[in-house]
């Protein structure tokens, strides 16, 4: 591995590159097929802590991944991109734990992708951190992640606009963001 | 939350991603030209400044501050971005500010003995010192909040940068009134006046900048 191929279909790059255009389904993709690769390369450095925290950890470097994503220099490739991210959250994730670690970016590279997440291992209680966002973000959050229910209903029942929506999921998530980040300094 | 869900919500979060660059020039540009503006009008502008540009030496009170600045600026966007990759930038802002600091010194040994003082402090060095930092204060504020939608690999660093890029645009613009032309004074006050903002956006940017 160590090049966007290794699997069938459009390269990590290629796909942002279309999610930044607004191609939402190859951003799902991109994503899901993220999440894997960022849990096998978290779990192999987190030095003995539980698989909960790497979750954290893997949560963390996706959101940033999200909210970042337009420091990424698209003529560049993604993944080493993403490493940075990831390593950034998990010398974070450290801190905040009062480790000091040193990891090297050159061995930042590509690890073997874990199985996907067990059920039930998340440590941090979802309803907990979205209940201390404003009332309106958790709801709304609730609403599409929790209930899994559709841009247009939760619209509808929040009194919210498309347009309304879509700022306001985007200004949810970088409180969620902030908040995760915060949590447990 | 699942991760799933996690997914789930990013994927539909379509706001279109912001470049960090172009807002960053938009608004601690508009408001370094607000600043400047406003304390222009109110100190006024040297009337000898075409002449007092035509002289080497004067001259440097615009080309040293821009020296530091324009690097500065361009380093503080590069750490925009999370890869620690070489900011070569970053090298020419420390070799100008060593380039002032060398010429400090050597003016200071040049200085007759007991003028040293009286040339430093001039006539001005509260004004110098105080209009350079509010000059640099909304500018350097507004480009913080800016940043924070980088992704600095050395949050210290960014902002400290950035301090350094509007500190030095601000003494440029304050060199338009500042009609005191002796190296030994431009050299101390404007050079500190540029390591304040500086420090203040390396405090700022540590806080701030952090993700």
């Amino acid at each position: 591995m160590g090049h966007d191929g290794g699997e069938a279909g459009p390269g990590w790059s290629e796909l942002m590159r279309a999610a930044m255009a607004g191609d939402r389904p190859a951003y799902r993709l991109l994503l899901t097929r993220m999440a894997p690769v960022l849990r096998g390369l978290i779990r192999a450095r987190a030095g003995g802590m539980d698989d909960g925290w790497c979750e954290d950890v893997v949560q963390e470097t996706l959101m940033a991944i999200h909210l970042k994503r337009a420091t990424w220099d698209s003529d560049q490739p993604l993944r080493p991109w993403v490493y940075a991210i990831a390593r950034h959250k998990l010398v974070d994730a450290f801190r905040r734990r009062g480790r000091a670690v040193h990891l090297p970016v050159e061995d930042f590279a590509e690890t073997l992708e874990a199985a996907p997440e067990p059920d039930g291992i998340e440590r941090r209680d979802a309803a907990t951190l979205i209940d201390r966002l404003p009332a309106r973000d958790a709801a709304l959050l609730r609403c599409l992640a929790l209930e899994e229910r559709g841009q247009a209903e939760c619209g509808a029942r929040l009194g919210l606009s498309p347009g309304a929506l879509r700022v306001a999921l985007h200004r949810a998530l970088q409180r969620l963001a902030r908040l995760r980040q915060e949590d447990g300094q | 939350m699942k991760t799933e869900c996690l997914i789930d919500l990013l994927a539909q979060d379509d706001t279109p991603p912001q470049a960090v660059a172009p807002r960053l020039f938009l608004w601690s540009g508009l408001a370094l030209l607000g600043s400047a503006t406003v304390a222009l009008s109110i100190l006024g502008i040297r009337a000898d400044l075409v002449a007092a540009l035509g002289d080497p030496v004067v001259l440097m009170k615009w080309l040293l501050p821009l020296a530091i600045a324009l690097p500065a600026l361009r380093a503080a966007l590069r750490l925009t971005r999370p890869q620690p990759r070489r900011v070569p930038a970053q090298h020419l802002v420390a070799a100008a500010l060593a380039a002032g600091a060398i010429w400090l010194i050597l003016s200071m040994l040049a200085a007759a003995p007991g003028t040293l003082w009286p040339e430093m402090r001039g006539n001005s060095l509260v004004i110098c010192l105080t209009t350079i930092t509010l000059i640099s204060a909304v500018p350097l504020g507004l480009g913080l909040m800016v940043l924070r939608a980088g992704a600095s690999p050395a949050p210290m660093r960014s902002g400290g940068l950035l301090g350094l890029g509007v500190g030095g645009l601000s003494a440029a613009l304050y060199a338009l009134h500042c009609n005191e032309d002796s190296p030994l004074f431009f050299l101390t006050w404007y050079g500190l006046a540029i390591l304040i903002v500086g420090a203040a956006g390396a405090l700022m940017g540590r806080y701030l900048l952090r993700w």
